[in-house]
């Protein structure tokens, strides 16, 4: 076995994988391993790459750099069809002119090595469909369908397989909301039963959010992050994950740390918390987390400000609040205070609530608001 | 139950019932004017330019004369000699003989080169171009270049038989051979329109479908016969339908080639038609086999949109 070849546990490996078209790169090298039962989630705007690296995994799309193994194969120059992967579209490329049974069982029928019985197709078929409860549809095309069952019935698809891996590609992005979040309960139910590792691309960040074991955070062809959810929440690797997760957007503010190495946001002074002072005269990027910011009574509030806006979400509310100096927070109020624009606001910061980045975007730190000058 | 929307109260209708149907009759009567408007000059032409011949076509099939003479009534007698002349039956006989070799040929030829178009990525725009030409060829100038492909003294064909040390062949002039050499020119005239239709269906099938037919386990073949073949079934009804109509009205190249020869073995349905017509003078007879033509094509057509209609 050469050096690079990765862990028995592992069940899907990316080394030093990269994508080109021609001059263009569409990938930069990434390395990427994905355990046995593992929900690994590919996140990022579109044309960010994500699809094209489940397609390279899949074998639709030729790996320009690197290697792929699945199940612990080298799996660069296999066909499609022998890499133990199965597929699931975001238009879920049913076949049209046949039944869901039909549909389910194809790639049963398509299998010649080996070539299976009549009965043993049908039994996979029924099981698969039971698993995803669409048992009383067999005998339906998919035209007489709705969006969630053609979307089961293109899980069923990949189910009866049993592959190593499970690659889906925005399977949910073409249902409604409300559909959706059912369908992300069905999916993590039917994971946990069948526990094979499953490589999920989608461009919203609640499904990676709520279904990832872990994320890999995306953008322009480069991986910015790769974590828990937790973690790109509480400790971003850069200003694109910091605005990219969490709702509503990070505002940013492009500061300079003062000569004494003290950092002021407004009225306020800022320290690290990490080991390394923050250097004097060092240009700096500061963002607040919205939701770990709340209104407050309290005379020992971090900030005060004026209120400029107000987003009514039913559960609660969103205020951006004028701190001065061009700087501006969004802070989580009670969904029914009453707050006016004009309104002086106080804000208190939880733990967390506040990262600083370097110029390049890079996150240095975490921050707490030390003392309030005034 | 109403739902009143409490933030606005006391509004009311402001016409009766009476009115408001009085005024959605006057309204929807005026967007069908509309329609009857638009539709009125194709209408015309259908009933001025089809209608109104074949009408007088089948009733030509009654009489005969009236070209030169005053028409005669005859009854059933042009019916009766249609169906009792061997010629007239020879050249359904050589229509649908043709029909049955040209078509299917050029479909196979067409899809082949269709799906191989479709398969490479990049410099299909000249192949395609080459592909099309021949179909933009008037019958007339296809059947003088093939003079010249063909010809037993001069043709390129008989050149490279004698070459290699055979005899030429005089494929109009044998009547075996000339149904199936004018069947030949026409599926070169035909394959680059059909190559065109196929790719065209070919290119608008779903690509993540064959995506996912491939992680299943098909390979080339059978992603041939069990997706794309009944993926274009519809492609195929109008291909078939549309052949056979066109096909059943052989004519330019028969009569620039062999003019039905030799012992009317090329003689079509469409070239009997035109000799009973301008050449015998004999109206009524020529006109009761363009009218059962005319059935065949309209039978033809009803069927095709049959099988088109839209099924869920």
């Amino acid at each position: 076995m050469s050096a690079m070849s990765p862990r028995a546990d592992v069940a899907v490996s990316l080394i030093q994988v990269a994508k080109s078209y021609g001059d263009v790169e569409v990938l930069q090298p990434f390395d990427l391993q994905v355990a046995e039962g593992e929900f690994v989630v590919l996140l990022g705007p579109s044309g960010c790459g994500k699809s094209t690296i489940l397609k390279m995994i899949a074998g639709l799309e030729e790996v320009s750099h690197g290697e792929i193994h699945v199940a612990g194969e080298l799996v660069n120059y296999v066909r499609p069809r022998d890499r133990d992967v199965a597929m699931v579209f975001q238009n879920y490329a049913l076949y049209p002119h046949m039944s869901v049974r039909d549909n389910i069982a194809f790639p049963l029928t398509m299998s010649r090595r080996p070539r299976l019985k009549r009965g043993v197709i049908e039994a996979r078929t029924v099981t698969a469909a039971d698993i995803v409860d669409l048992t009383p549809y067999l005998d339906r095309k998919p035209a007489q369908l709705s969006g969630g069952q053609r979307q089961r019935v293109a899980l069923a698809r990949a189910i009866i397989r049993q592959p190593a891996v499970f690659l889906m590609d925005e399977p949910l992005s073409n249902l409604d909301a409300l559909l959706r979040a059912d369908m992300r309960t069905s999916l993590l139910e039917v994971h946990a039963r069948i526990k094979k590792a499953t490589l999920y691309v989608t461009h919203d960040q609640i499904e990676a959010m709520t279904m990832a074991d872990r994320v890999v955070v995306l953008n322009a062809g480069r991986i910015q992050q790769i974590g828990r959810p937790r973690d790109l929440y509480t400790a971003p690797a850069n200003t694109f994950v910091a605005q990219f997760i969490g709702s509503p957007r990070m505002p940013l503010h492009d500061l300079e740390v003062r000569d004494d190495g003290i950092l002021h946001f407004a009225d306020v002074t800022l320290t690290g918390d990490a080991d390394v002072p923050l250097a004097p005269g060092a240009s700096v990027t500061v963002g607040l987390r919205p939701s770990a910011l709340r209104t407050t009574s309290s005379a020992s509030a971090c900030f005060v400000g004026e209120a400029k806006r107000r987003d009514y979400l039913g559960s609660d509310s969103y205020l951006e609040v004028d701190l001065g100096e061009g700087l501006s927070v969004v802070v989580r109020a009670e969904a029914d205070a009453e707050v006016r624009p004009g309104d002086t606001v106080r804000v208190d910061a939880d733990p967390g609530a506040i990262h600083v980045f370097d110029e390049a975007g890079a996150r240095i730190c975490g921050a707490s608001v030390c003392r309030r000058e005034r | 139950m109403t739902h009143i929307d409490p933030g606005l109260t006391g509004a009311q209708m402001t016409l009766s019932s009476e009115e408001h149907r009085r005024l959605a009759k006057r309204y929807r009567r005026r967007t069908t004017l509309t329609a009857y408007a638009f539709l009125g000059p194709n209408l015309v032409a259908f009933v001025v330019f089809l209608l109104i011949p074949v009408v007088w076509l089948l009733v030509s099939t009654f009489r005969t004369g009236g070209v030169l003479g005053p028409a005669e009534f005859v009854g059933l007698d042009n019916w009766r000699d249609t169906f009792s002349d061997p010629l007239a039956r020879t050249s359904i006989r050589n229509t649908v003989l043709y029909s049955a070799m040209a078509i299917p040929a050029v479909f196979i030829i067409a899809m082949i080169l269709a799906l191989a178009l479709h398969a490479i990525p990049r410099g299909g725009a000249p192949i395609r171009v080459a592909l099309y030409l021949p179909t933009l060829q008037p019958a007339v100038v296809a059947a003088f270049i093939f003079t010249f492909v063909l010809h037993p003294d001069f043709g390129v064909i008989n050149y490279a038989v004698r070459w290699l040390g055979g005899d030429p062949i005089n494929f109009l002039g044998d009547t075996t051979l000339a149904l199936p050499t004018i069947a030949g020119i026409e599926v070169w005239r035909g394959t680059g329109f059909w190559t065109m239709m196929f790719l065209a269906g070919l290119t608008a099938l779903p690509g993540e479908l064959y995506h996912a037919a491939e992680l299943d386990g098909a390979g080339a073949i059978r992603r041939f016969i069990r997706l794309t073949l009944p993926l274009l079934r519809p492609t195929f009804y109008f291909a078939v339908i549309f052949a056979t109509i066109v096909n059943l009205q052989l004519f330019d190249s028969v009569f620039a080639l062999t003019d039905g020869g030799p012992v009317n073995s090329t003689v079509s349905v469409s070239l009997y038609i035109y000799r009973s017509l301008f050449l015998f003078g004999d109206i009524g007879f020529g006109a009761t086999l363009s009218f059962l033509l005319v059935i065949t094509v309209l039978l033809l057509t009803g069927l095709q949109t049959y099988l088109l209609r839209d099924r869920k």
